[in-house]
């Protein structure tokens, strides 16, 4: 279960919240829809957007719901106000990038359930206070949305050996990396990465 | 790492490169000079990619561990004779930085390195590492450029068995190996030979492969409808009984306790069969010890634990209220093997 | 002997062609979570089994007047959650009136089983795919099966996979991806395609 960091300036939160504790890279949060939909620039980003829309806004109207209620009730209230506010973002997308959002298929209805609603809010931003709370939800959609993004590029790259959807003569193409299976194995080292590169900047600040 | 505490990892490893050099021997021989080329390049690249992790992990580099050639050997016999240079390259990076030096290196490997690196090429270049050069009476010459003309290459044996539920080739043909697939896998004879070689020598275990053998060979012959070319197909081809003598039995993967080794035998015996006749896939024998590994991790578990217990119960075991002498002999080498890791 | 051999070839779909986890990512975060902690596995196993089975029925019974409406994709989401939620109280309730002793030993857990991603994704794949009641009840059941399925060849190489021999910067999160990645690869091999969502 994750704790909340002793973050005392607005570096530390935006540097946990994007890096240390990337929702997808470190605590492997809200990974389904990336892994089976951002397989490209095009989609990553309608994830990113989606994901952006419903988080924000229902994490910031369900800081407002009391607390001594019981948690098991919270909980269902978290996924009842994520539910609502699916409905103007659904309305929204589908106006504006219906064939994105199309292609998104259940995992768009799904992100109202994500890990950062219903496990992260109780465990790490409702016990901020709301200044903190708001600056660690913003960074922390910015960093998901940064590596899914970052995520789907490297995937058509490699995977289907296109960028933007424009074919850019990559000598070989992994198929398997458009496939879930090549998904998790990407995400993996990519997660090894950002470990490698938090470690060196450690070093960088401990010299 | 070693069920038999009197054999060492060395050992193993030796009897496993002189098996692997004659079968390579024999891929050449039918192949000609690409065969040799693919076998030697997957063996180098997966030694180099070995070296270069040992070094930036920082790890000492023992001379004697030659599992990423055993590795490499496995990998190259597992292709076709006409893959691409890159795809063997690939599987073989693949194998070692991922499955192997990823997971910790030599001994902590979950699933064998050479089945992850076959199985990620044959997903990424399914149109390369899945179609075969005919065989000829000897020698043949394929192109040694990287992407041999399409031409030239046809679906596996296995492929049409799989389809048509019938052999395409004779019984002699099946036990030469004289037929489209991967170059050093479907040579019965000599496999055949291997495997009672390493068997003798307890450098394969001798368990896993009995149960896997006669599980799927039984399952294949009821439901090929009792027709026992059907069965020598089903072993020849898909390489499976390369797959049960190098796959299943790798030293690194396989469970350590007897109980767990007959159990994950018939596992990997049944999933086999139950792949190649009802999903029809090719090679199936890969994605069975792929898919048997972490159950080959919890059944040694559960029975260090039933050992364990049984430990501590009097009068259980034999009639003179002693562990048996194997079972006491099991529990000092999982010891052994905690203590190393 | 037919209806057999159809709920057979389902139940083998559900749990193994189309696993929730291997073939769809769906509830990854909840299998890091949860195999972590292998004692409660069982009944972390068993509450997922018996929720995703009850609100298959219910989804049966929804989906049947959602397909009416071309506009249903808007507030599917909120009938399914209350759905979700509905069920989850009742088996609270059921539970704490009934069996006080599994009540407590569940309800740490409870929550994440009930809402998570498997879960919800299994309701909209059922109403997508399936359609007459006994599908749905063995694709829910086949569902919770799968992803405990899953689970448990998680954590038997949890300790593994978090041993100080792996690397630093692949031990833990990064190599339960690459594990998972190498698994679904193998279990493609029953299905041979992406799996439709």
């Amino acid at each position: 279960m994750e704790k909340p960091v002793n973050e005392n300036s607005s570096k530390d939160i935006i540097f946990n919240a994007m890096l240390k504790r990337n929702p997808i890279l470190v605590s492997g949060m809200v990974v389904a829809p990336a892994i089976m939909t951002a397989d490209s620039l095009s989609r990553a980003a309608t994830l990113a957007a989606a994901f952006s829309l419903i988080t924000f806004f229902t994490l910031l109207i369900s800081s407002f719901v009391p607390k001594n209620i019981v948690y098991t009730i919270r909980i269902i209230m978290y996924a009842f106000i994520g539910s609502l506010v699916y409905v103007p973002a659904a309305i929204m997308l589908k106006y504006y990038i219906p064939d994105e959002i199309g292609q998104m298929g259940i995992f768009f209805p799904l992100l109202v359930v994500n890990s950062l609603i219903v496990s992260r809010s109780e465990t790490i931003f409702f016990l901020e206070s709301k200044g903190k709370m708001m600056l660690d939800i913003v960074f922390c959609i910015i960093g998901y949305d940064a590596a899914v993004i970052l995520y789907g590029i490297i995937r058509e790259i490699i995977g289907a050996g296109t960028a933007g959807g424009k074919i850019i003569g990559m000598p070989i193409v992994f198929q398997v990396f458009s496939t879930p299976a090549g998904g998790f194995i990407l995400l993996g080292v990519m997660a090894a990465l950002l470990r490698i590169i938090l470690l060196m900047i450690k070093k960088v600040r401990q010299k | 790492m070693v069920f038999n505490s009197e054999k060492s990892d060395v050992s193993i490893m030796t009897d496993m490169l002189i098996v692997l050099i004659v079968l390579s021997g024999v891929a050449v021989y039918y192949y000609g000079i690409r065969a040799a080329v693919v076998i030697v390049l997957s063996a180098a690249v997966c030694c180099l990619t070995d070296l270069i992790c040992i070094k930036l992990r920082k790890k000492e580099f023992i001379k004697e561990d030659i599992s990423a050639l055993i590795t490499g050997l496995t990998l190259g016999l597992m292709m076709p004779a006409s893959a691409p240079y890159f795809a063997v390259v690939s599987a073989a990076v693949f194998a070692i930085v991922i499955a192997k030096q990823a997971f910790g290196g030599y001994g902590c490997e979950i699933f064998a390195p050479a089945a992850a690196g076959f199985l990620f090429v044959s997903l990424c270049f399914p149109e390369n590492v899945l179609t075969y050069p005919a065989v000829t009476d000897s020698m043949q010459k394929i192109p040694l450029s990287s992407l041999v003309p399409s031409n030239v290459l046809r679906s596996s044996m296995t492929r049409i068995f799989i389809t048509t539920g019938s052999s395409p080739v004779s019984a002699l043909e099946l036990l030469v190996g004289k037929f489209a697939g991967p170059m050093g896998t479907g040579i019965v004879l000599i496999l055949a030979v291997a495997a009672v070689f390493l068997m003798l020598r307890r450098s394969i275990s001798a368990i896993t492969f009995f149960s896997e053998a006669v599980v799927s060979g039984v399952a294949v012959f009821l439901l090929s409808g009792y027709d026992p070319l059907s069965v020598l197909c089903f072993f020849a081809g898909g390489m499976t009984l390369f797959g049960m003598i190098f796959l299943s039995c790798d030293r690194s993967t396989v469970p350590k306790t007897k109980s767990s080794r007959l159990l994950y035998g018939i596992i990997v015996g049944g999933i086999t069969v139950l792949m190649q006749y009802y999903s029809k896939t090719e090679n199936a024998i890969v994605y069975a010890v792929i898919i048997a590994a972490p159950l080959g991790i919890e059944l040694d578990k559960r029975s260090l634990s039933y050992a364990e217990m049984l430990k501590t119960k009097k009068g259980i075991f034999s009639k003179n209220n002693k562990p048996l002498k194997n079972m006491q002999e099991t529990l000092d080498i999982l010891d052994k093997n905690d203590g190393e890791g | 002997m037919e209806l057999l051999k159809n709920i057979v070839i389902a139940a083998f779909t559900s749990v193994i062609v189309e696993n929730t986890i291997f073939s769809r990512a769906l509830g990854t975060s909840t299998l890091i979570m949860v195999a972590r902690n292998k004692k409660n596995l069982f009944g972390f196993g068993l509450s997922v089994t018996f929720i995703t089975s009850i609100v298959s029925i219910l989804t049966y019974f929804a989906a049947k007047a959602l397909k009416m409406d071309e506009n249903s994709y808007i507030y599917t989401p909120l009938v399914y959650i209350l759905i979700l939620g509905a069920v989850y109280i009742i088996t609270l309730l059921c539970l704490w009136k009934f069996a006080v002793a599994l009540f407590v030993k569940i309800k740490k857990y409870i929550h994440i089983s009930a809402f998570n991603c498997a879960v919800l994704g299994s309701m909209f794949i059922i109403t997508e795919y399936c359609e007459t009641f006994t599908d749905h009840l063995i694709h829910g059941i086949g569902v919770g099966l799968g992803f405990v399925l899953a689970v448990y060849i998680t954590a038997a190489v949890y300790d593994r996979i978090y041993s100080e021999k792996v690397p630093y910067s692949f031990r833990g999160y990064p190599l339960l991806m690459i594990y998972l990645g190498i698994l679904g690869m193998a279990f493609w091999g029953f299905s041979g395609h992406i799996i439709n969502y």
